[in-house]
């Protein structure tokens, strides 16, 4: 997080490409997170040995 | 004439007896045709860099038409229609066709990194994608050119090719991708949901 430029960086896993889309599409949605926008994302596999999607996004967070 | 405009005139004069003497009528002709091609290329270049949107027609009508070559497309139906940038607020829409179109070519869409640019007096607003992906050239090509005709708004901003050894059927491509889009602010994008 950066109070300074109230931006807010997303580092996750998701089970696949469109999920992390639909997460990034969500967090657009009026709230408190604003201008979400996907930075990377890359597949791999988890401890478990499941497939998945690890991204980063970065956002605006409003004060309020 | 008057007799100040005499020298100037001599002066000329004697330029061009010089000049002919050295290079001759063909060299003569030769650099009067530099000269009218250059300032055809200026005017061309002014009303060139006069408009933004134009620019980006210009090159969406390039990519267009090269990546149409050898396919059943009517490129001039797809010139004649106005640009219109997809809306910013569409980018998750867009890069699922990307990742779609990379997926039916079956070359997976396993990493990528992606930056927004915002608008500026030159270009408008644009997300770029830079990704690496393996597979059989033909492939590559298809996926390239299905994203030019499917998205009039992008272009390809680096497009390297290269295999691990000369036998090997595998191509590596580097792409760099930019899709222009139309910049917005959060209050037009709320008006439209």
């Amino acid at each position: 997080m950066e109070p300074a430029n109230t931006t807010v960086r997303i580092n996750g896993e998701a089970p696949s490409f469109e999920q992390v889309l639909a997460y990034a599409r969500t967090l657009n949605e009026p709230g408190l997170i604003s201008e979400a926008e996907l930075r990377s994302h890359e597949q791999a596999t988890d401890p478990n040995g499941r497939d998945v999607v690890r991204f980063s996004i970065s956002a605006r967070w409003a004060i309020r | 004439m008057t007799t100040a405009q005499q020298p100037l005139a001599r002066a000329l004069q004697r330029a061009f007896l010089v000049l002919q003497a050295r290079i001759g009528y063909p060299g003569l002709i030769g650099i009067a045709l530099l000269g009218v091609s250059a300032v055809v290329l200026g005017v061309a270049w002014v009303e060139h860099a006069k408009d933004p949107q134009r620019k980006a027609t210009a090159h969406v009508a390039v990519a267009m038409s090269a990546a149409s070559a050898g396919l059943p497309v009517d490129t001039a139906v797809v010139r004649d229609q106005p640009l219109r940038l997809p809306p910013r607020s569409d980018i998750s829409g867009l890069l699922a066709r990307v990742q779609r179109s990379a997926l039916d070519q079956g070359l997976g869409w396993t990493r990528a990194e992606y930056r927004t640019i915002a608008a500026s007096q030159e270009a408008p607003a644009a997300i770029e994608i830079r990704c690496v992906l393996k597979g059989a050239y033909p492939s590559l090509r298809q996926f390239v050119t299905a994203l030019l005709l499917d998205t009039p708004t992008l272009t390809l901003r680096e497009f390297a090719l290269s295999r691990s050894t000369p036998e090997a059927a595998e191509v590596e491509a580097k792409l760099g991708i930019v899709i222009y889009v139309a910049d917005e602010t959060p209050g037009m994008a709320e008006a439209r949901r």
